[in-house]
């Protein structure tokens, strides 16, 4: 197993030492040596794979040439020109008492999550929703086109991905090679180390020096991270890492500063879009009069565009396509400040339920959050997840902060003060701007809450008694946060070392006692012996899965109206669309994922249609009430018709009562019945106020758009009742709406014809063709009337649009 | 100068006591984070291996 994964290893270890000599041009401090190295690595392992993606040459082959060239080319030159005449000589220190003691803890804690990683492939379950979706996909294809799945995370920059990809891909792509997506995520906890160490280096703290590194790193959230296959932790490490440099650009103003600044921005920008409000520490550590001279002056100006440059090279590949196609960088994602729009997109984050009551009690409108960092819980219990875990620095950072900034205004180190201000700045970009409200958003904040924590041991003589006391403080929070989070890195550890014990470690034995049901469906669609299938699925609750952890199954899938809504994708409208690819695509296999929450509740419409159409389809595998695995059966005679022009679209079933039921009632009772072949409402409208009812039926027939109108005959209404039709999309917010005009006082019978494509009234981003369901509301025209009568309804149809009518 | 130096002490002090009673309180209400998850792996693994 080891032979194939030593590969990834060496890549990124030759790009480091290819990369380490020229370090020494810039600066002769091994710690920001390192993480200039460590920067410019990631740098190359993105532009590498972006380059290679959009020649769609994105393979291990390729890479290992590509990662060849450019390391002999980076050592040939420096060796061959005289530039290496200017390197500086390295500045070693004699490390303390305190840091060596705290280095080696950290070291040991590291080793045993290297070792963890082997044990558990990746576990969370946003990697397998979409972080490993788009590393198989990727594999696949070559290339970094999105899955074809309709989620914004599709379509975001994916630089953390991209390092699981480059270790995944270097390693041969199988089984094993699913477990190092994870490990390869673990080096972002020493980048991020690292840069608060270059941080409290230019901020003079002299006395973190010891501790700050070990304790950046042993941030519980840090270690839990990685092997959970989440970004956060890369996110921070870039985002500190350009908040280190923009301190350095502060202090020294070298051009290289900057250069860095933009690189590690850019890279953060790649990893997570909410950098654009988590840079807020970076804008207030750079807002000075003596930077902004500096930026504009002649030489700065003329590298300029090099700075641009680099700030793209971590995620332009994403977001200058969308810019020239949509005008908006971040699509799909709108963004809006107050009620205007600036740039405009299919999904917005105004109606996103917060996540709150996940780790607050009950009912807490967010107050709670101010004694969160004293008693992490999440869901009523004490305990670290990979949504959250700050440690016990973080709170001590959280109150320590206050004093602080006094001592940095007081001593009118301004640069110290704004530096201070990243703590509240983060918190408060992450309590106004990120509406899910989960902790692992704000995780740069454990490293700004440590600043706060060196200014005051920079002031606590260490030789007194409040500083022995201080500094024993730190050592058992930093200890207990390394052990504390090592354990929770890796779920029911005990279970996962006894399984390795009886040599039964597998990705299969994992899942299995990981996600129940669920797991038992992954094993079975990785087996071994199947050489690679076609796959599909109702629901997203699962995608990476679907490949199998060899990687060879081949996974397809075509949006319905019930996916988000983005542009330019093709719907499958009804159940022959949805037939016809599965035929064209080959489909083997099927996947229902129902959701734990919903039980049999069908919520998707490709459910649905199988549901319904159960004959179509073969049971291949059941497990529990929660995963079933259907193969598409073709008979001939439904061959033989499903590629023939459509038959008129069939619209009896809305006449029928079985389809419909009350959806609200209001001030009155309803009875849904049949009257030969038409739909009877009977209703009682017997109160004085405003009576009501809401009817409602499924429809997704999808293809409103080819017919101007919708037809139906009405019989035994009146203009005392208001009659309206609704039809609404799968996201019922959007939707639009008809008044159905009455003849007069006395019921009559009329023809009734809707215009489709113009409604009465109509939601921002209503799309006729996403149409599931139509409602029919039914009120009294004057509230104090009472009515008894009924309505009867029938032949409903499409018709093409009538000039002149 | 010698009401200086002890207000500055005092502070010092204080902000160290603040941190310390935060580390505190926060090992105080975690501390099962580390005792349950070793219990449990001395007995599930390192029992295990005993018996074996």
């Amino acid at each position: 197993m080891t032979q194939i994964l030593w590969l990834p290893f060496l890549c990124t270890g030759a790009t480091l030492t290819a990369v380490w000599p020229w370090t020494a041009l810039y600066d002769r401090r091994p710690a920001l040596r390192c993480l200039t190295a460590a920067v410019a690595t990631s740098g190359w392992i993105v532009g590498i794979c972006c380059f290679l993606s959009a020649l769609g040459w994105l393979n291990r082959t390729m890479l290992l040439l590509a990662t060849a060239g450019f390391t002999t080319t980076l050592l040939a030159l420096w060796w061959t020109t005289p530039l290496h005449r200017h390197a500086r000589p390295l500045e070693l220190r004699r490390p303390t008492r305190l840091g060596l003691l705290l280095g080696t803890l950290t070291a040991v804690l590291y080793t045993a999550l290297l070792l963890a990683g082997w044990l558990v492939p990746p576990y969370g379950w946003d990697t397998l929703v979409y972080h490993l979706t788009v590393i198989f996909q990727a594999a696949q294809t070559g290339s970094l086109t999105p899955f074809p799945f309709p989620a914004a995370q599709f379509y975001f920059p994916q630089v953390g991905e991209l390092h699981s990809l480059w270790f995944f891909l270097l390693a041969g792509s199988g089984e094993h090679a699913w477990r190092l997506t994870g490990i390869a995520l673990i080096p972002f906890a020493l980048t991020a180390g690292l840069a608060m160490r270059i941080a409290a280096e230019a901020l003079e703290l002299k006395r973190a020096l010891p501790w700050i590194l070990p304790a950046t790193m042993l941030t519980p959230l840090m270690l839990i991270q990685p092997l959970a296959g989440y970004v956060d932790a890369a996110f921070t490490a870039f985002l500190l890492a350009g908040f280190a440099f923009a301190l350095l650009a502060a202090v020294h103003r070298r051009g290289s500063d900057f250069a860095f600044c933009a690189l590690s921005c850019g890279l953060a920008m790649g990893t997570k879009i909410s950098f654009l409000y988590f840079c807020l520490p970076i804008v207030v550590v750079l807002a000075s009069w003596p930077v902004l001279r500096s930026l504009v002056s002649r030489s700065a100006l003329y590298r300029v565009p090099l700075w641009i440059a680099l700030f793209l090279l971590g995620c332009g590949y994403w977001l200058v396509p969308h810019a020239t196609k949509t005008g908006n960088p971040l699509y799909p994602i709108a963004v809006k400040v107050g009620s205007t729009t600036l740039l405009p997109g299919p999904v917005s984050t105004e109606n996103v339920a917060s996540e709150r009551q996940r780790y607050l009690d009950d009912g807490d409108s967010g107050w709670g959050w101010w004694t969160y960092p004293f008693n992490e819980k999440l869901r009523s219990k004490t305990q670290y997840s990979p949504e959250n875990g700050f440690g016990p620095l973080f709170a001590a950072g959280f109150v320590a902060l206050p004093f602080a900034l006094w001592i940095a205004v007081r001593d009118k180190r301004w640069l110290l003060a704004r530096a201070l201000l990243a703590l509240p700045a983060t918190l408060l970009a992450w309590a106004v701007l990120s509406p899910w409200e989960h902790p692992r958003y704000a995780l740069p904040a454990c490293g700004f809450a440590l600043l706060a924590l060196a200014v005051i041991t920079a002031r606590v003589p260490r030789l007194t008694v409040s500083g022995a006391l201080l500094h024993l403080a730190l050592v058992a929070g930093i200890t207990f946060s390394g052990v504390a989070g090592l354990l929770a890195a890796t779920p029911d550890l005990p279970r996962a070392l006894s399984l390795t014990k009886k040599g039964q470690s597998s990705p299969a034995t994992f899942y299995h006692y990981r996600y129940g049901p669920y797991g038992h469906a992954f094993s079975w669609l990785s087996a071994a012996e199947r050489s690679g299938s076609t796959v599909t699925f109702t629901s997203p609750y699962f995608i990476a899965p679907l490949y199998g952890w060899h990687g060879r199954n081949r996974v397809v899938y075509r949006p319905n109206p019930s996916d988000p809504s983005l542009a330019g994708q093709t719907l499958l409208l009804d159940y022959r669309d949805w037939r016809k690819f599965l035929h064209q695509e080959e489909v083997e296999y099927v996947v229902v994922w129902k959701h734990w929450q919903d039980g049999q509740k069908p919520r998707r419409i490709s459910e649905r249609w199988l549901v319904e159409n159960l004959s179509d389809f073969r049971l291949v595998q059941q497990y529990s009430d929660t995963v079933q695995i259907y193969e598409p059966i073709f008979r001939s005679e439904e061959l033989a018709t499903l590629y023939q022009p459509r038959s008129p679209i069939d619209l009896e079933r809305l006449s029928q009562p079985e389809n419909w039921r009350a959806e609200y009632v209001q001030g009155g009772t309803v009875a849904i019945g049949e009257a030969g072949e038409r739909l009877r409402i009977s209703y009682d409208f017997n109160t004085p106020q405003n009576d009501y009812l809401d009817l409602r039926a499924e429809t997704y027939w999808g293809r409103w758009p080819e017919f101007g109108n919708l037809n139906f005959d009405l019989a035994g209404a009146s203009d005392s009742v208001l009659l309206f039709v609704y039809l609404k999309e799968h996201n019922a917010r959007r939707m639009c709406r008809y008044q159905v005009k009455l003849n007069g006082s006395k019921p009559s019978s009329q023809s009734i014809s809707l215009n489709l494509q113009q409604p009465d009234w109509q939601t921002d981003g209503f799309d006729v063709t996403r149409v599931t369901e139509m409602h029919l509301v039914l009120e009294d025209a004057l509230d104090e009337d009472t009515l008894t009568s009924e309505i009867s309804i029938s032949n409903f149809h499409l018709q093409q649009p009538q000039s002149g009518a | 100068m010698k009401a200086t130096k002890a207000l500055e002490t005092a502070r010092r002090w204080l902000a160290t006591l603040l941190i310390v009673t935060a580390v505190a309180i926060y090992l105080a209400k975690h501390h099962q984070l580390v005792l349950v998850p070793l219990r449990t792996f001395m007995e599930a693994f390192i029992g295990t291996g005993t018996r074996s």
